[in-house]
């Protein structure tokens, strides 16, 4: 297994990604009884955000700012 | 208009504080840290300033290496540009090293608002925005629960006991929020990528002008004495209900004189 380049600027931006899903969620939680666009709005960032993840393209999110 | 938030990163919600018994300081390294969700709502109320009336969010934030992901969050938030103190030199400063240090750095720039949380949620003293208006020569509106800019003039509605009371100045003017202003927005994924397109100056104190006499442990007139935890509370007293519970918590409340 090849290490990843920048064990220190990837966990960064993991732990933003989990930070920005972690607000996204409190948010959510706390709008379910009232705001359902909120909630589904929220949703809807959580995937977005768990689709780059899960799709695994370390070297883009490490890759130079475009 | 050009509006300074003043943030601070501190350990994560997530993370139980622990303080050093020799430094008696907040344990800040190898824990995982956040945006404060105080300085959030600066961070928010300045965008939305910024969304109606035009011009920038600056993120001012003094803290360690660490600090990186709070500075990001801003930065995904929506502001413009982040400016980071971070200086072996600074550490261990006081609460007016603190403001003296993110003075200077708000000096180098053009600046209409400056907006600080109330508080901080980790050391909470509450002192840096008053002495950081004194240092910036500019009136403080403090408290504020709501906010609003109007040609020259902020105006905001200072939470009081009773209500609120409705107080304005000439801009420029530092507004300190409380928790209740807003509720921040939270960072998307466009907002994390574009974010890593954002700059992030760097000061140490020597770019500032500060030396060991202003800024750091050598600089503070304010030294923590003791820490200690708060008393143990005595057991709160369970009553049920078996008929009487109305006339055992009566007479509970009027052993305490309440009723």
């Amino acid at each position: 297994m090849t290490q990843a380049p920048n064990a220190r600027a990837l966990d960064e931006h993991l732990q933003e990604m989990v930070l920005a899903l972690h607000a996204a969620v409190s948010r959510a939680m706390s709008h379910l009884n009232d705001d359902p666009a909120l909630v589904d709005r929220a949703i809807r960032d959580c995937e977005e955000i768990l689709d780059v993840v899960l799709e695994g393209n370390v070297a883009e999110w490490l890759g130079p700012a475009t | 208009m050009n509006v300074v938030v003043c943030a601070k990163v501190v350990p994560a919600s997530t993370v139980t504080n622990q303080i050093d018994p020799t430094t008696r300081r907040l344990v800040r390294k190898d824990v995982t840290q956040e945006l404060d969700p105080q300085a959030a709502k600066a961070v928010e109320e300045g965008l939305r300033l910024v969304d109606k009336h035009g011009g920038a969010v600056t993120v001012v934030v003094m803290g360690g290496d660490d600090a990186t992901i709070g500075i990001r969050s801003a930065l995904a938030m929506g502001a413009a540009a982040a400016i980071h103190l971070s200086d072996p030199a600074l550490a261990g400063s006081d609460a007016l090293g603190t403001a003296k240090a993110l003075a200077a750095a708000i000096r180098k720039e053009p600046f209409d608002l400056v907006l600080c949380a109330t508080e901080s949620t980790d050391s909470s003293t509450g002192l840096v925005p008053g002495q950081l208006a004194q240092l910036l020569g500019i009136p403080p509106l403090t408290f504020a629960i709501a906010l609003s800019v109007d040609g020259g003039h902020v105006t905001i509605r200072r939470q009081s006991e009773g209500g609120y009371d409705v107080v304005s100045t000439e801009l420029p003017s530092l507004v300190t929020v409380t928790t209740g202003i807003n509720e921040p927005r939270y960072p998307t994924l466009k907002g994390i990528m574009g974010a890593r397109k954002k700059e992030i100056r760097k000061y140490t104190a020597a770019n500032l002008g500060l030396g060991p006499a202003d800024v750091g442990a050598s600089g503070a007139r304010e030294k923590v004495l003791t820490v200690g935890r708060p008393p143990v509370r005595p057991p709160g007293k369970i009553i049920k209900d078996e008929g009487d519970g109305g006339k055992q918590i009566v007479d509970f409340l009027a052993g305490l004189k309440l009723v």
